[in-house]
């Protein structure tokens, strides 16, 4: 399993091309979008190079992970840290040389990888014990065209390395 | 690490809709029909006249159709105006929302210069079309050459800002290294001429003008984008062909990995070569055969326009298919709804109606270069147009 979400990056390409602002990077780094300044152009969603980005089909505006912003901001941990039984992940605040997520940082910086450094987003999302495949785009063959859940609804296609 | 690992890829739904290809379509053929209307109506050449007839026709049209395209690839078409309330000029989106709507008033009020003697000519015209266009032509006064002149160069100033930001809206995109590249906006412009000079090759047979004139002026411009398109196409080529990354790296590994790439690719440089050869051979037939040959320009024309629309679909809907974060392609069936289907056949409704009602109230097939109503034949006004329309069907 290789969670992909928002990699709230240092240099996010959808923040410059949004045309009415609704999307910024708040202080503490995190990038959001102001739904009720949105027109919904999808611009955002194709200039992210992760596919973090979607229309949400309730609001018909541009949507992504917040870092569950609201949840931080009430003392909690995001939803996804919350509920990882293996404790897998972490977050923190890498501005605080003592954080234990700052920590981490320096005793790992010669493992950790980012998804595709080479477009030059400085990703504020590390893995560790990654497969290196997933750092680009893998290069794979199509196996199945739809893999269905239980209910018979499409969960994605199937792919062989 | 060598062991094979096996993949779910989640179904990534595209962000831009076929709205997006019908608005980069009709823009196209707006900003080049424009500069094919411009050889007579701003820079006075008499010869190109019958052509700027037919090329104001479509630049108007299209002019108009194009941002309602625009909007509706919104997904909240009633903020529009937020564009003007929180501007972003990082956006090249956000610059092309302030150009374009200058860009629409200069095309209207040309038009409207271009039209008015003809319109004040009509004043007396029975019925509802002498109605419109005492209504139209605002008054007797002369319409100044100068203004006319003044406002086309203006209108074509305006137009390249729309070639440049349409192409830099996309070519700016890093995520999608297919569109990533400098190539990209000069090939847009390219194929919008193509379309342009094959449109005003449709309307010469459709509207019943079949002038022999506008057919070798638009087929020699159609060679000249073919080639022109063909030279940055070989450009972007030679550009990536060595590189492990980029646009063309992706393009050839989309070929390699996808049999419906393959045939796209096939298809796209098949009927380029194709249109080139007939384009070609038009020309330089025998003279003696010239007239029967050119009478068959409409065709070429249909295929110019087949080549400016497809491109755009390529490039602006199965580029979004070719997965960027994970592996292999999303597939892509056309909805039949509005942001489907409907939204294609409602885009060119909406642009006959637009030509048809022009056709029924504007007597533009005696539009001038500006002046006065002096300029236009005497029999003009004998001719309403809803006859003409009737005659030429």
């Amino acid at each position: 399993m290789l969670p992909r979400l928002c990699n709230h990056c240092e240099n996010p390409p959808c923040v410059p091309v949004c045309p009415v602002e609704a999307t910024f990077q708040r202080q503490d780094g995190i990038v959001v979008v102001d739904s009720d300044r949105c027109v919904g152009c999808a611009y955002c969603v194709n200039a992210c190079p992760y596919d973090a980005r979607f229309i949400n089909e309730r609001t018909q505006t541009a949507d992504k992970c917040t870092f569950c912003a609201h949840r931080l901001e009430a003392g909690l941990l995001p939803a996804c840290v919350e509920s990882c039984v293996g404790g897998a992940r972490i977050i923190g605040d890498m501005r605080d040389p003592e954080s234990q997520i700052s920590r981490m940082i320096a005793e790992h910086r010669d493992a950790l990888m980012v998804l595709q450094p080479e477009k030059n987003t400085l990703p504020q999302v590390f893995y560790l014990g990654m497969d290196e495949r997933f750092v680009t785009r893998p290069d794979a063959e199509p196996v199945a065209l739809e893999v269905l859940d239980p209910h018979g609804q499409e969960m994605g296609y199937e792919f062989r390395h | 690490m060598n062991s094979a690992i096996e993949l779910l890829a989640p179904r990534f739904d595209i962000a831009w809709y076929p709205w997006a290809v019908q608005y980069f379509f009709m823009i196209a053929l707006s900003y080049a029909t424009l500069w094919l209307a411009a050889p007579a109506l701003v820079f006075g050449r008499p010869r190109w006249l019958p052509t700027a007839r037919l090329a104001l026709l479509a630049c108007l049209t299209t002019t108009l159709v194009a941002p309602v395209a625009l909007l509706a690839d919104l997904h909240q078409p009633l903020r529009f105006w937020h564009f003007y309330a929180y501007a972003n000029s990082h956006s090249w989106m956000s610059v092309g929302s302030l150009v374009l709507p200058l860009y629409v008033v200069g095309v209207i009020v040309l038009s409207w210069l271009a039209w008015r003697p003809a319109l004040q000519a009509h004043r007396q015209a029975p019925g509802l079309g002498g109605l419109v266009a005492r209504w139209l032509s605002l008054g007797e006064p002369p319409t100044p050459r100068a203004l006319v002149v003044l406002v086309g160069l203006g209108t074509l100033a305006l137009s390249t800002g729309i070639m440049l930001y349409t192409g830099a809206e996309v070519a700016i995109v890093k995520a999608r290294p297919l569109w990533h590249t400098v190539w990209l906006p000069p090939m847009f412009v390219a194929t919008g001429f193509i379309a342009a000079a094959g449109l005003i090759l449709v309307l010469n047979r459709l509207a019943g003008e079949r002038s022999t004139a506008v057919n070798r002026q638009m087929l020699k411009v159609m060679l000249g984008a073919c080639l022109v398109a063909g030279l940055v196409a070989g450009s972007w080529l030679l550009d990536g062909i060595n590189a492990n990354a980029g646009s063309v790296a992706a393009a050839l590994a989309s070929v390699r990995d996808s049999a419906e790439w393959r045939s796209t690719a096939l298809w796209g440089g098949l009927t380029g070569v194709v249109l080139f050869g007939a384009v070609l051979y038009l020309l330089t037939g025998p003279a003696s055969r010239r007239p029967t040959l050119y009478a068959w320009g409409w065709v070429l024309g249909l295929v110019a326009l087949h080549v400016g629309w497809m491109f755009r679909w390529v490039v602006l809907m199965d580029v979004q298919t070719v997965a960027r974060h994970s592996a292999g392609f999303h597939h892509y069936g056309i909805p039949a709804g509005s942001s489907g289907i409907l939204g294609i056949v409602g885009t060119f409704g909406l642009w006959l109606a637009a030509i048809l009602l022009i056709d029924l109230f504007v007597p533009w097939r005696q539009a001038t270069q500006g002046g006065s109503t002096a300029d236009i034949s005497p029999a003009a006004p004998d001719h309403p147009d809803v006859e003409g329309a009737l005659r030429h069907g």
